[in-house]
């Protein structure tokens, strides 16, 4: 074996390994994480089948992965929730929605309404997060070998590549994704209520 | 479930005023028989509040092109504070509807319909590159023939709209007015 044969070996093998890593890579297209800080009274029975009629309604299917409710401190009750909401698009694209609920010194108080009624509150503090992603050839198996991998860095980089990032991203973010933080964020009568996508309409060919 | 774009995103139609919501719907179904569309209702909704009733109907109008692409659309129809009120119309009194009515109408199509072209990564890059390089004039003049279709419809909406727009309830007329 040449010297120069060697080099290109070498060569090649670095390539394939390097596509290889941009393969893994490029699996999903993940959203930035956003928000929510909440300290005051809410409806926690209302935010929750208010999140879940909301996906609901959008064909996601959603999941209670976590309820944890640990021992209550003299100062309330600390919970986690974890929910996780699914819906597959079509044969290439997932969309996957995490929240993760974290309630502090949070304590049930009874409120009475204008019309006279009692309801039961949540008062204390939340902490919510919302993480996003799209999964991209999920049940596909492009990992199969390298050269199944090979076509799918091609099918991304070059063929599907605008869809990716210019159509798929930008409509999770903003039509789902934001919106339904906007609309979180009224349920538990935020002062902040601006959602900035409210009147985008998308692309009319 | 194939590879669906979406080629046209929310085509919006606002109207507020008087118009009949059964005829509406009439229009609505003739449109469905000429056309060649297959009638696919999806969620249909109504509720009776204090100020009107309140109607959600969507649809999902589907049409096999060929064999391998599928046309579909997303009409999503809104009915808001609907209410019964008599018009004058050709010197005769008219029971009609006043309300607030929205149209998001979205349209797509979806290649390998049949997932025949998906189980193997192999078959999905040939059917991918196929449809975005080999065919894609082919591809872009079958987006073209949805984009017609929903605007076809879109317009058919305006002009029942249209008809209707010189309407006005009888008590909110002057006396002079007939």
């Amino acid at each position: 074996m040449g010297n120069m044969e060697k080099k290109l070996r070498e060569k090649l093998r670095k390539k394939i390994k390097w596509q290889y890593e941009q393969y893994k890579s490029v699996g999903k297209i993940p959203h930035p994480l956003s928000h929510i800080r909440f300290k005051g009274v809410w409806d926690m029975q209302d935010l929750y089948e208010f999140v879940a009629n909301f996906l609901r309604e959008r064909k996601y299917k959603f999941h209670e992965k976590i309820y944890k409710h640990k021992h209550p401190s003299p100062y309330g009750v600390e919970q986690q929730l974890v929910w996780e909401a699914n819906q597959v698009v079509d044969d290439v694209y997932t969309y996957v929605i995490n929240f993760y609920v974290h309630t502090y010194d949070a304590q049930d108080i009874q409120v009475k309404m204008k019309d006279g009624s009692v309801r039961t509150f949540t008062k204390g503090r939340v902490w919510i997060e919302i993480t996003s992603h799209i999964d991209m050839y999920e049940h596909i198996g492009f990992g199969k070998n390298a050269f199944l991998a090979y076509l799918k860095i091609v099918m991304q980089s070059y063929l599907l590549r605008k869809r990716h990032g210019w159509i798929e991203w930008d409509v999770m973010m903003y039509r789902e994704v934001q919106k339904l933080i906007w609309l979180m964020r009224r349920r538990l009568k935020m002062e902040y209520d601006e959602y900035e996508q409210k009147d985008w309409m998308g692309v009319h060919t | 479930m194939g590879e669906v774009n979406q080629v046209v995103d929310h085509l919006k139609l606002e109207y507020k005023g008087i118009f009949n919501i059964k005829e509406l719907f009439g229009m609505f179904g003739r449109w469905y028989k000429e056309s060649p569309y297959e009638k696919g209702g999806d969620y249909i909704s109504e509720q009776r509040t204090h100020h009107g009733k309140c109607i959600e109907y969507v649809y999902w109008p589907w049409k096999k092109q060929t064999d391998y692409i599928r046309h579909y659309m997303k009409l999503r129809i809104l009915i808001y504070d609907a209410k019964k009120v008599d018009v004058m119309v050709d010197g005769k009194k008219q029971r009609l509807d006043h309300a607030r009515f929205l149209l998001y109408l979205d349209g797509f199509v979806e290649n390998d319909y049949e997932s025949r072209w998906r189980d193997t990564p192999l078959f999905m890059f040939i059917r991918t590159l196929a449809s975005k390089f080999f065919y894609k004039r082919y591809a872009k003049f079958m987006e073209r023939m949805v984009i017609d279709d929903c605007h076809h419809l879109y317009e058919k909406f305006e002009r029942f709209f249209n008809m209707y727009r010189s309407f006005r309830p009888v008590k909110k007329q002057p006396h002079f007015y007939y």
